[in-house]
């Protein structure tokens, strides 16, 4: 019987194969023909120059098959249940979910925006870079093995069944909606910038129509398409800011063969000045429009907290701290977990995971430093900062074909992250709050028809925001990491390692989390409108937006122990459970 | 009968012997993390010292002179050639302009001939008028009163104008590059690459008195950084706490989450716990 059944799932899994096989060859032959059918337009279009002002052809084409690539690979390994929706019928591979993991991960603000933040902000951005990637660590230590252990499927799931409470999973599922919104206005900035380098149009439009292809293309595959897409979303993305990197140091006569170290004598080049070009064939190198690579010394660029560029020491600990545990209270990171087989899987994933963020984190300063000596002219015009990796190839006159690779995989570095959170998003409406808790006896298909709707009016809203331009993609992205750090972190960090943790103090401190948030968006959104509340000085440092969590993580944990501590204890059957299957003790 | 209390649990409160190690293992990676990441930047912070570039020092031995209108040939140059150094860098738009005035106003005096000044009025106007233009083409745009097409073009159209115009600002100043800029520095070809493009013609047309205070702040604000010997320190090029933070940290955050999957791996065969 045994022997019989495992000839059964052999033959299962080879016929499962052979189908992935053709639908990847079919994908394989629609991109070849597109290839073939626009190669001679795409020879013709390589000579252009321009960083703004008109339609760039070859990157048009590059980026349109792309996307059609995503959708294709959507459709084919689109979603056909619930399980499949929200866990990928939980069959994705240690690797396999750690380049996911790095896709869902390298968004818009990894790929724009981190190099956008040093080039403005100069060793204040590496902020950034740390925080986005050490918090894996705490992730792994903490959450990552213990939430596969739990087996639930979302974040509310857990938040809701750990401390036996309708409201709050109501209420963390709102806060992963509010999260993955927030979250996404970055993304959607990231979206609209490129679509406006390539097709030569106004912000507003390209903000429409770029998120109007990350919503249908999540709407048509769901989270099985959506892991798929991520691995193959992160190849592109990776090899799309790679090459560039070894063109542009070998061009500019740096080591060129590790790039990522290789820049170190560009970043010592800004500090001490390029008094005189250095030479190719006998001619001082230049940007593409002939500006030569000189420049004055600006260590302002690496020392750390320079005055000048209005940042402090406290503003680089306070992001760097916010972004870190925010990571692993992040949903739609979290989530990743419960697509692996086993927790031993989980943790593997995460290691995975960091390693191939960790590729694109280690190149994304070499723009940086490229950027600012080849756009220190004058002449080259004001820049969107946020666009300086894809204007930094082309100021370096990196092949047009190679810059429209480059955006292509600015483009899918956003469309990974926004159909990731999308998806979590629509969990929290569709499983968390109607399913859960409204309709129980919800049927699968009309908990799919929901999430799809819950994923149209989030997509609504987050176009809303991000054509109001609120800040550098980086730092919006920055605001999703401190919201979820003040809520959903210290639920899930003493939900986990602390049996006492009960749902009084869990709503206590959710509730102080909620209102840091709010007391920090509401200074925020005033003081843009240039409404100064009382306090705002104050308000505005150290609960800045970017990094409140600083202060209002750690006051909703204490809220969260100390009202646990004097209030109704957790009951018997939870804390076995956490004893004995999280913990397994 | 089991009570409330027989499951409590907490990461601090190990209640056996797997549980111990669990604990360690996670404690210590947690305290090799906080250290390496946060602990650097704090050493950076005690050992750090405001430390000023060569040009702050020399503009505050000359700017004095340049104000009571008492400055030697040199003097000029020397201020001219320290303004020139922060101009290279980024700036905030308001201090630019302080600086643009500033050096636009001791560059007219040091050309001396008042015929060739005269030159260079008539070189700097169109510029600055094309310059004006375009940033009114932007505010244009910003308010929403012209379409995008018309501001694309139009602001490539004036730029075009206004690369022209700076191209032959330049030929004109390469002519006193002897009296503008000392022989020898360094930064020479730099400053005459920098110095028609920050010329304005507002400095000459309605000069107004050098406001030192302000510029001073300036030159202090861009000119002074936080230093110490990890910051000065060369590492495979890199100043070596750039490399430590950019590149270091990443490479041990990776090493450790290795370590702390590996150890668990091994700790979870150990107390046959594998799933």
């Amino acid at each position: 019987m045994h022997t019989a059944f495992n000839t059964y799932t052999e033959d299962m899994a080879w016929k499962n194969n052979c189908k992935k096989m053709k639908k990847m060859k079919q994908i394989a032959s629609i991109l070849s023909l597109v290839f073939i059918l626009f190669l001679p337009s795409l020879a013709n279009a390589a000579g252009v120059t321009e960083l703004e002002g008109s339609f760039k052809f070859g990157p048009a084409i590059i980026l349109i098959s792309t996307l059609l690539l995503f959708v294709l690979v959507g459709i084919l390994f689109r979603a056909k249940d619930t399980t499949d929706f929200y866990a990928a019928g939980r069959r994705i591979s240690p690797v396999g979910a750690g380049m996911a993991i790095g896709s869902n991960w390298m968004s818009a603000a990894s790929f724009l925006g981190m190099a956008a933040l040093m080039y403005d902000s100069g060793y204040n951005g590496l902020a950034y870079v740390v925080g986005w990637t050490g918090g894996y660590v705490l992730l792994l230590v903490l959450m990552a093995g213990q939430i596969r252990r739990y087996g639930k499927y979302t974040a509310p799931d857990f938040i809701g069944d750990r401390f036996y409470s309708r409201g709050l999973r109501v209420f963390s599922a709102i806060m992963a909606i509010v999260i993955s919104i927030a979250y996404c206005v970055g993304q959607f900035g990231g979206i609209g910038l490129m679509f406006k380098w390539i097709l030569a149009i106004d912000y507003m439009w390209s903000v429409i129509i770029g998120g109007s292809v990350v919503l249908l293309y999540t709407l048509i595959s769901g989270m099985l398409g959506v892991t798929k897409n991520m691995q193959i979303q992160y190849v592109i993305i990776i090899i799309s800011f790679v090459i560039p990197l070894f063109i542009l140091t070998y061009k500019f006569d740096y080591f060129w063969l590790l790039p990522p170290m290789g820049y170190g004598t560009a970043v010592s080049d800004i500090v001490r000045g390029i008094p005189v070009p250095p030479m190719a064939n006998g001619m001082a190198l230049t940007n593409v429009f002939g500006n030569e690579f000189v420049m004055m010394p600006s260590p302002e660029y690496a020392m750390p907290w320079d005055p000048s560029t209005g940042k402090s020491f406290f503003q680089f600990i306070a992001i760097a701290f916010s972004l870190m545990i925010g990571t692993a209270g992040l949903p739609h990171v979290l989530q990743r977990f419960y697509v692996v087989p086993k927790a031993n899987d989980a943790r593997w994933s995460v290691v995975w995971g960091l390693f191939f963020i960790c590729i694109l984190y280690w190149g994304a300063p070499v723009y940086s430093a490229l950027g600012k000596i080849l756009s220190i002219n004058p002449e080259v015009g004001s820049l969107a900062k946020d666009a300086i990796v894809v204007y930094t190839a082309q100021l370096g006159g990196v092949n047009s074909l190679l810059v429209g690779f480059l955006a292509a995989g600015a483009v899918s570095a956003a469309f990974s992250t926004v159909s990731g959170l999308f998806v979590a998003g629509a969990s929290s409406f569709s499983h968390d709050i109607y399913y859960k808790v409204i309709n129980p006896n919800a049927k699968p298909k009309t908990q799919l028809l929901l999430a799809r709707l819950g994923t149209v009016l989030m997509a609504f809203i987050v176009t809303l925001l991000a054509l109001q331009n609120f800040a550098l993609i980086g730092e919006l992205v920055a605001a999703a990491f401190s919201i979820a750090a003040c809520t959903l972190f210290p639920l899930f960090l003493l939900g986990i390692w602390w049996s006492e943790a009960n749902r009084a103090g869990a709503v206590a401190g959710l509730t102080t989390g909620m209102l840091v948030t709010a007391m920090s968006i509401t200074y925020f959104v005033c003081g843009k409108n240039g409404i100064l509340l009382p306090g705002h000085e104050f308000i505005s440092y150290y609960f800045q937006l970017w990094y409140f969590a600083l202060i209002g993580a750690p006051l909703a944990i204490l809220v969260n122990i100390v009202v646990s501590k004097f209030t109704k204890p957790t009951p018997v059957e939870i804390k076995k459970f956490l004893a004995k299957e999280v913990h397994a003790h | 009968m089991e009570t409330n209390n027989d499951y409590n649990f907490s990461i601090f409160k190990p209640v056996n012997e797997y549980s111990r190690r669990n604990r360690n293992i996670i404690l210590s990676i947690i305290l090799i993390w906080a250290l390496c990441v946060f602990g650097f930047q704090f050493l950076l912070l005690i050992l750090e010292k405001p430390t000023p570039e060569k040009a702050l020092t020399v503009y505050e031995s000359v700017a004095d002179h340049v104000k009571s209108g008492e400055a030697t040939v040199e003097e000029k140059q020397a201020y001219t050639g320290s303004l020139l150094m922060v101009l290279g860098k980024t700036l905030k738009p308001d201090a630019r302009i302080k600086l643009d005035n500033a050096l636009t106003a001791t560059v007219y005096d040091l050309i001396g001939d008042s015929s060739e000044q005269e030159i260079l009025k008539e070189k700097l106007i169109p510029l600055s008028e094309k310059r004006a233009e375009l940033v009114a083409l932007k505010a244009a745009w910003d308010e929403k009163s012209i379409t995008y097409v018309e501001y694309k073009n139009g602001s490539m159209a004036l730029n075009a104008q206004i690369m022209s115009l700076k191209d032959d600002l330049g030929h004109f100043l390469k002519k006193f590059e002897n009296r503008l800029i000392p022989a020898g520095d360094k930064f020479g070809r730099v400053k005459m690459i920098w110095l028609p493009l920050e010329m304005r013609a507002s400095a000459i047309l309605d000069p107004k008195p050098v406001e030192k205070e302000q510029i001073d702040q300036i030159m202090k604000l861009y000119l002074t950084h936080n230093q110490s010997f990890l910051t000065n320190y060369r590492f495979l090029g890199f100043p070596f706490h750039y490399f430590y933070t950019a590149v270091f940290l990443l490479v041990l955050f990776v090493f450790l989450c290795v370590m702390y999957a590996y150890r668990i791996q091994h700790l979870h065969r150990r107390y046959g716990m594998e799933e």
